[in-house]
């Protein structure tokens, strides 16, 4: 597995220079992509599920993937607004991204918290904890990825 | 161009520095024993952490003078939040080869509340360090800040047992 969850972080941005900034739509788009069905893959894997928790789980869990997916959406439209003017960017606008960027971050902790309860209704509590210490992990590996990936700010 | 290029590798390559602390987990009866491992990992990364940001947020005498004292307060109130983190890595650790649904579920809940206080503390800095420095310096601080906290994560979540079933 340690191989497997490595898998998503070898994506990297291939970013094209502009005049004001950096063009990264393609890039984003193509790591989501990867990302999202290499997520589903490796969970499926990794967490033991019996036929019937299966049959219950995967529904909720595509439900969940969606909802965290509307977040990350807005997270990366604040990354392409923010590669894209990066050259020109003023103090307001940079202050701007930062605190939609914080938003989504409270938000993407929110519906974490919120789907607990859920995912626990279908299968054990065990399993459970497992599933979200994986996802978690997937998780933490995309953000180091596009943290390390998006240029610094500069003065 | 040439002097921030190399202060961006320089901060890349000091940045991935903390990575390489690793837990050195003792196994007991009832799981392993996280205490000494997790105390190690935070000193390093506090101490390490002050100085990456100063090598690299450009700040004025009189910047530094306002910011110091404003990023003490903020790193003590996320320390009070990894202190949450750090009790419930140590509870799991310690009970992870007889976990029951029950405390995985109540580990679930608290992990759960430690992420959203965690993100809620840092939202609620971000005006108060932009009181004491220009838009873009505070976009910069965050955006080191929260590499290296992203770091931290990918570190922790790696080195966690994974629950048995």
């Amino acid at each position: 597995m340690v191989v497997a969850l490595a898998a998503p972080s070898s994506i990297s941005f291939a970013q094209t220079q502009t005049a004001t900034g950096v063009e990264v739509e393609k890039d984003l788009a193509l790591v989501r992509r990867n990302l999202r069905a290499e997520k589903k893959k490796i969970l499926a894997a990794n967490v033991p599920l019996t036929e019937t928790e299966a049959t219950k789980f995967w529904p909720v869990y595509d439900q969940y993937a969606a909802d965290m997916s509307k977040h990350y959406d807005e997270f990366y439209a604040v990354i392409k607004d923010y590669a894209a003017n990066q050259k020109t960017l003023t103090d307001a606008q940079a202050i701007s991204m930062v605190k939609r960027w914080s938003d989504i971050q409270v938000e993407l902790a929110q519906t974490r918290q919120k789907w607990v309860p859920a995912i626990e209704k279908v299968i054990p509590g065990k399993k459970a904890a497992l599933f979200f210490q994986i996802d978690r992990r997937l998780y933490a590996l995309m953000d180091l990825q596009v943290a390390s990936e998006v240029p610094l700010v500069i003065q | 161009m040439t002097t921030k290029l190399l202060t961006h590798l320089a901060m890349v390559v000091a940045l991935a520095a903390p990575t390489s602390i690793s837990f050195a987990q003792k196994e007991t009866a009832t799981g392993v024993d996280v205490d000494k491992d997790i105390a190690l990992l935070r000193r390093n990364l506090r101490s390490e952490k002050k100085k990456l940001i100063a090598a690299n947020l450009p700040l004025t005498e009189t910047e530094a003078t306002k910011f110091w004292p404003i990023y003490d307060q903020y790193a003590a109130e996320m320390g009070k939040n990894n202190d949450a983190l750090d009790s419930l890595i140590r509870d799991y650790a310690a009970n992870q080869k007889t976990l029951t649904d029950a405390q995985a579920d109540d580990m679930l809940k608290r992990w759960g509340d430690w992420q959203v206080s965690l993100a809620q503390t840092r939202q609620k800095y971000i005006p108060i360090v932009r009181k004491v420095l220009p838009g873009k310096k505070a976009a910069l601080f965050f955006q080191i800040d929260r590499r290296l906290y992203t770091l931290m994560d990918v570190q922790i979540a790696s080195e966690i047992p994974l629950v048995i079933q």
